[in-house]
């Protein structure tokens, strides 16, 4: 990973488990941005997914959407969202009528949403560490 | 060691692959995003192993497995836990639930170094047969048969030394042979796919015995020779 590490913490948003993100990415905030970053750039599609099926009223495609979403959350440290999606997505393979998710599916799509605007406000707040 | 990554999640790649560039010991040939740009790679490339994401878009990792030519070592790289029952079944050799961290792919990685003086000296299980002939079990080693041919109740193995007769059925047979080794090329004919001379329209060729390719093979036995 990167060789000269920086001595100095940086302070995650709340939302974020820090304890696991540095236990992961140690203190090279420059990956973490890296990271946070990919997770960006790839959420939108991802998010977009997850849309067209609730739209379509296909559970199974769902199901496979959210389960993309799912591990993305983990990578930036959004664990609680990572597991809500997890539930989610246990909840699509066992409901078999579309209307029994609806509530939780929008309860999701509200934690998607603010997990967007607070990773890109994390990338902002990174990479101006990374370039003090 | 060489490795493939098969992941759709771009993040999730990216960090398998510095893992792997941190240890210093893995080599990235490739990273696929799904099953069916992989394996036509994987099949002309030989690789010592393969990080497998199960859900993709299409078919599935596991999917991938069963269309392999060969067996590399596998980490199943997923986030349900719930595959821990399949990765046993097919005997892959780590399961990394992701997000994972550098240290618990390390584990991983120790597993498949850990794997791989066995395989190297020949000792698993898949690189022999036992066969039942003339009142005694006779070691065959899979490199030794040259093919296999059914004689109704029984069935015959050609090495290059002698002929051997045991009562048996090929369909019994089939579930025991190592797939890697050996491949099903006629309802009464097994070969081994390393001894396979040339290949003539419907008939292959090892050590001058003509062998005929059944149409319902055909494609099968197309799939597993490495053409170039």
């Amino acid at each position: 990973m990167k060789e000269e590490l920086s001595d100095q913490k940086f302070n995650f948003d709340p939302i974020f488990d820090s304890a696991f993100l540095y236990e992961m990415y140690e203190n090279d905030y420059q990956y973490v941005e890296e990271i946070f970053s990919t997770t960006s750039e790839g959420f939108q599609p991802d998010f977009e997914a997850i849309t067209a099926a609730f739209t379509q009223q296909d559970l199974e495609a769902l199901k496979k959407a959210v389960h993309k979403m799912k591990p993305a959350m983990g990578f930036v440290g959004l664990l609680s969202l990572q597991q809500q999606c997890q539930n989610f997505e246990q909840e699509c393979a066992a409901k078999q009528e579309f209307k029994e998710i609806i509530i939780n599916y929008h309860t999701l799509l509200e934690g998607l949403t603010t997990a967007k605007e607070k990773i890109a406000a994390e990338i902002t707040r990174l990479h101006s560490f990374n370039n003090l | 060691m060489t490795c493939v990554i098969v992941e759709d999640l771009q993040v999730a790649a990216d960090y398998l692959s510095r893992c792997c560039e941190k240890s210093g010991e893995l080599e990235v040939k490739g990273h696929f995003t799904n099953v069916q740009e992989a394996l036509p790679y994987l099949n002309q490339v030989t690789i010592d192993l393969l990080f497998l994401d199960v859900e993709m878009p299409g078919a599935s990792g596991f999917e991938l497995l069963d269309q392999l030519a060969y067996h590399p070592k596998v980490i199943l790289t997923t986030s349900k836990t719930e595959y821990a029952y399949n990765a046993f079944e097919y005997k892959v050799t780590d399961f990394l639930k992701k997000p994972f961290t550098y240290q618990r792919f390390q584990e991983a990685l120790q597993k498949v170094k850990a794997a791989q003086p066995e395989a190297a000296e020949g000792n698993t299980e898949d690189d022999h047969i036992f066969i039942k002939t003339d009142g005694k079990l006779v070691r065959l080693q899979n490199n030794d048969i040259l093919y296999i041919e059914s004689m109704g109740d029984y069935v015959k193995f050609i090495t290059a030394e002698k002929k051997y007769i045991t009562h048996n059925t090929m369909k019994k047979l089939e579930e025991k042979i190592s797939k890697d080794h050996f491949l099903k090329v006629h309802r009464s004919y097994i070969v081994n796919i390393n001894k396979i001379a040339d290949i003539r329209e419907n008939m292959l060729f090892i050590k001058g015995v003509e062998i005929p390719i059944s149409k319902a093979h055909k494609a099968e036995v197309l799939k597993r020779l490495n053409i170039v």
